[in-house]
Order: structure tokens, then C-alpha cells, then sequence
């Protein structure tokens, strides 16, 4: 039996073990035969003097193979009527790739540079919209869709949605917020920092603060960074170096350019007391520094890889590697299709922060209200409404005058349900 | 096509459950819940283990569910396997 019907048979099984373990990856499109073959092989590539090759492919499910706009330029190479499986040689997986149109092999990408780190294979999909799969020297195999990054470690399948899938959930609770920085900062932190299990914590100020007259931030072990920039892609490697030697946190201005490296956060006793804990030391004081300080957003990354993000003291995304079998996600949240009447801005009678709910309405529904606890303080939220989600924190719908910090006389909370239009629309007059 | 099912939609039907009851009975967790737009029946979606909504279609003949998740108003035709205007 020849090598090609070997791996013509192991397409089958991989593709029941794909369904079984719950893998997202498009194996059902009408090509994606192709993917699950070259997925195939990246598995298990012919091993040669004991030494298991890595592999790399780009594989297009629709159309031709598309690599004009593709990061690092590469030289494309035809090899179309070649043998697959002496193309499949070429492909180093680091800085070489067999190009896979729906008709098969066509050419071989070699780039100047290795293109292998997480990163840099996702920006590979973003700038192709092809799937990328590569089998790193770490022997993983690594698979990246526009949904996010499965990976095979051996033994199980994992998945982690693009950080850019997460944007859209964070903007709508702080619509105010530089979308492009946004951006970067969660690429850097899910796709860098993560990836490479570097710990960190970023503090993204959303206005111009100074950071010295801020009063729970110490900056007397912090020094001033060179210019370095979240969003220029040449200063990622010496932002992942320094964080990765400094316990502390780096702090951000609202144009992505770090102020500071090595900044301690500090607590107030009203957050201390409010806000509960949130696994170690590092998150719990993030969380509770990110409810003092509301002007900011603060990112953690664990040296585990998961990175959580706070914001008023709520946890506003969390982005991790799931197990594809038994995570609780498996697939990046979904995009929000709001309407004005089913959202609506409850504020938190006991740490006065407006929540932003959507709710699901029927006139006859008689089940009574529904609850959900704050995601900052864990007082229960109740609207009479038949379902209701908070989605955290809204900078938005901040009511005009509450206090960060000070008790303000408050109705009950079902009465300060407000669609989050007619807060807009407050404000606005408001302001006027 | 415009779906052809549209007057099996009571336009003042409400959910007879807050979760999916045979999920419940079952000790089961779910994903999503959907609701028959003809009877109220509340079940789980195709993604949770048991697909009661699904089953439920497919005991009772009611061809119309919509999502009762936070924020979603799609109604699914199962019949025309197509999107019905909320």
C-alpha cells in the first residue's frame, strides 16, 4: 500500500475523531476533505531517521489560492501537476507552506522570515482567508480558522476564538473606546503574550491621566518605557520582553503607547470590600484596582495562557484555550444582534454600577421576575422580565452624577431599569 | 421563498418555562433554549446534548421555534429550514 492510501485512510478516521471530539474546523464545507487531508498529514508526516518533519499548508476551501495581500511577501512557487506528497516535502511549517486551492496543491509559499509563532500563522489566515495549518518543532500541530486557533498537543484538542472575535463584545460596554488600540491590545495579549505563556498586566487608560497623581498606583518601582507602541507591529517583540521580566504592571495611554513598566496597583478598603476575590493575587488586585480606577481597562494574562479582562471590577472578556470535547465554549460568543428595546441599563443598588442587561420580554409571561447577580459585587440583579443576561459594566450608560465611590440613595432596582437608548438620549440633553 | 407556516405563530404565546424542563428532569445541562412559537413549549437547541426543542418538532408537528436567549429575536422554520422574520 502506498503512502497516499495510507493517508487516503487516515482522512476517514481523522474525520470521525474530528465530529467525536467536537473540533470546529469546516470539515463539512464541500471541500473540506482537503483541509481534513492535510490536517492528515500534519499529524503524522512520514518520519524520516527517526525525526517526525514539520509541516505547513494553507488550505483555500473556495476559490483559488489568494496570497497577494499576504504578510511577509512571499515567493510563490507553481508546483501544480507535481506530486503531493513530494510538494508536501517542501513545507517546513516555519517559513515554507504548500498552498492548497480546492483543486489541489498549487504552489509553495516560501517566506523570507519564519511566519510560526501564533501570531504570525493568524495573521497569515487574516491576510489569505485561508486555513492555516502548521506543525511546529514543539511537534503540536496547530490549526487556524477565522474563528480562532485549534490546537492538537498529542493527546487533546483544544480551541481559542480569535482575539479579534471578543472586540465586538468589549466595544459595546465601552462603545467610547479607541477601537483600533482595543484591537491590538487583545492581539498582543491572546496571541503573543498568551501563546508564549508570558504573564502580564496592562493597564489601557481610556482618557489622559497622569498616572503620578493617580492614588491607587504606585509608581515608585515603575520606570518611563522607550517609545514603545501596542499597535506597531515592530515594537511587539521588546513589549513581550520586558513584560516578561517584570512582575508589575505596564500602563497604556488611550493611543497605545506604554507610559510606564513596572507600575504597582493598589486597592481601596470600599473595593476590597465589595469586590470579591478572583483567583490569585494578581487578578484579584487587577479586578478591584480596574473598579477604583473606572477610566481604564486592565488586562491579565496568566502564564497558563488565559487572558481575563476587567473593567469597573467586572470581568468583561475572558479568552482561553477550552478543551473542544468538554469545554463550557467551545466557539468565540456570539455576535450581539441588539435591538434598543431589549437592552436596558440597571443600576447595582450596592456598588452603583449600571449593568448593562439584555432581556427577553413576553406581555403574558406570569413566571415572575428574573435575577442574575451583578458581575461586579454579586448583589442579586432582578427585572421582571421572563430571561435576562448582564453583559457587564456599561461606560456608557453611566448615570449622570453617581459616585465611584460614595452610597447614593438609589430606588429599587427594578425601577431603575432604563432602555439603554433612553440613557443615551439623557445624556445627550444633558449635555446639551 | 417566504416561509408558508407563518399562521402557526400565536401572536400572544408566552413560554410555559423558564428552562428546559426535561433537562431538568434529567439532570442534563443545556446550551440555548428555544421556544414553539404554537404551544410555548420551551426546550434546549441543537448545540446542548439532548435537542429537546428539536424533538419536540418533530412529536407535535409545530413547525415554528424562536430563540428565547437575551438579546436574540430569530424564529426558525424547521419545515421550510429557513429564518422567519421575528
Amino acid at each position: 500500500m502506498s503512502r497516499t492510501d495510507n493517508l487516503e485512510g487516515r482522512v476517514g478516521r481523522l474525520r470521525q475523531e474530528l465530529v467525536e471530539e467536537r473540533v470546529p474546523l469546516p470539515i463539512d464545507h464541500p471541500n473540506g476533505d482537503r483541509l481534513v487531508r492535510e490536517l492528515a498529514y500534519a499529524l503524522r508526516p512520514p518520519v524520516h531517521e527517526r525525526r517526525v518533519p514539520p509541516y505547513g499548508a494553507l488550505v483555500w476551501l473556495d476559490g483559488r489560492a489568494r496570497f497577494d495581500h499576504c504578510v511577509s511577501e512571499p515567493v510563490a512557487i507553481d508546483v501544480a501537476g507535481y506530486d503531493p506528497a513530494v510538494v508536501r516535502r517542501l513545507a517546513d511549517g516555519r517559513a515554507s507552506f504548500v498552498a492548497v486551492a480546492p483543486d489541489g496543491p498549487s504552489h509553495v509559499l516560501q517566506f523570507r522570515h519564519r511566519v510560526d509563532t501564533e501570531a504570525r500563522l493568524v495573521d497569515l489566515q487574516e491576510t489569505t482567508g485561508a486555513v492555516v495549518i502548521a506543525r511546529g518543532d514543539d511537534h503540536f500541530v496547530r490549526v487556524v480558522t477565522d474563528d480562532g486557533v485549534v490546537e492538537f498537543d498529542g493527546v487533546r484538542w483544544t480551541f481559542k476564538p480569535l482575539a479579534v472575535r471578543h472586540l465586538a463584545a468589549i466595544r459595546r460596554l465601552v462603545p467610547g473606546a479607541d477601537v483600533n488600540v482595543l484591537d491590538q491590545l487583545l492581539d498582543l495579549c491572546v496571541h503573543w503574550l498568551s501563546a508564549e505563556r508570558v504573564g502580564a498586566t496592562l493597564v489601557w487608560y481610556l482618557a489622559d491621566v497622569d498616572p503620578s497623581e493617580a492614588t491607587q498606583v504606585d509608581l515608585s518601582r515603575a520606570f518611563v518605557a522607550p517609545v514603545l507602541d501596542v499597535g506597531d507591529s515592530t515594537h511587539v517583540s521588546a513589549l513581550v520582553s520586558v513584560l516578561g521580566q517584570v512582575d508589575r504592571a505596564a500602563l497604556v495611554r488611550p493611543d497605545g503607547q506604554v507610559s510606564h513598566i513596572g507600575a504597582s496597583l493598589h486597592n481601596s478598603a470600599r473595593s476590597a470590600e465589595l469586590v470579591p476575590a478572583f483567583r490569585g493575587t494578581r487578578h484579584t488586585s487587577a479586578r478591584r484596582f480596574s473598579y477604583d480606577e473606572p477610566e481604564c481597562l486592565v488586562f491579565v494574562v496568566s502564564e497558563d495562557g488565559p487572558l481575563t479582562v476587567f473593567g469597573d471590577g467586572a470581568r468583561m472578556a475572558a479568552i482561553a484555550a477550552d478543551d473542544c470535547r468538554t469545554g463550557e465554549r467551545i466557539d468565540a460568543p456570539p455576535a450581539h444582534h441588539t435591538d434598543p428595546h431589549s437592552e436596558i441599563v440597571i443600576d447595582c443598588r450596592r456598588c452603583h454600577r449600571p449593568l448593562l442587561v439584555d432581556v427577553v420580554r413576553f406581555d403574558r409571561w406570569t413566571g415572575g421576575p428574573d435575577t442574575a447577580p451583578c458581575p461586579v459585587c454579586g448583589n442579586r440583579i432582578e427585572a421582571d422580565v421572563y430571561r435576562m443576561a448582564i453583559r457587564g459594566v456599561t461606560k456608557t450608560g453611566r448615570p449622570t452624577g453617581a459616585g465611584m465611590h460614595g452610597a447614593r440613595n438609589v430606588s429599587p432596582t427594578t425601577a431603575l431599569a432604563k432602555p439603554l437608548h433612553r440613557v443615551l438620549e439623557e445624556q445627550r440633553l444633558a449635555e446639551r | 421563498m417566504a416561509c408558508q407556516h407563518l399562521d402557526q405563530i400565536d401572536p400572544d404565546i408566552a413560554p410555559v418555562s423558564r428552562n428546559c424542563d426535561a433537562c431538568v428532569a434529567s439532570g442534563d445541562r443545556w446550551v440555548h433554549l428555544r421556544m414553539c412559537m404554537t404551544c410555548g413549549h420551551v426546550g434546549c437547541c441543537d448545540s446542548s446534548v439532548n435537542r429537546h426543542a428539536t424533538a419536540h418538532v418533530a412529536e407535535s408537528s409545530h413547525p415554528i421555534v424562536r430563540s428565547v436567549e437575551p438579546g436574540e429575536h430569530w424564529q426558525w422554520c424547521y419545515l421550510d429550514e429557513e429564518i422567519v422574520a421575528g
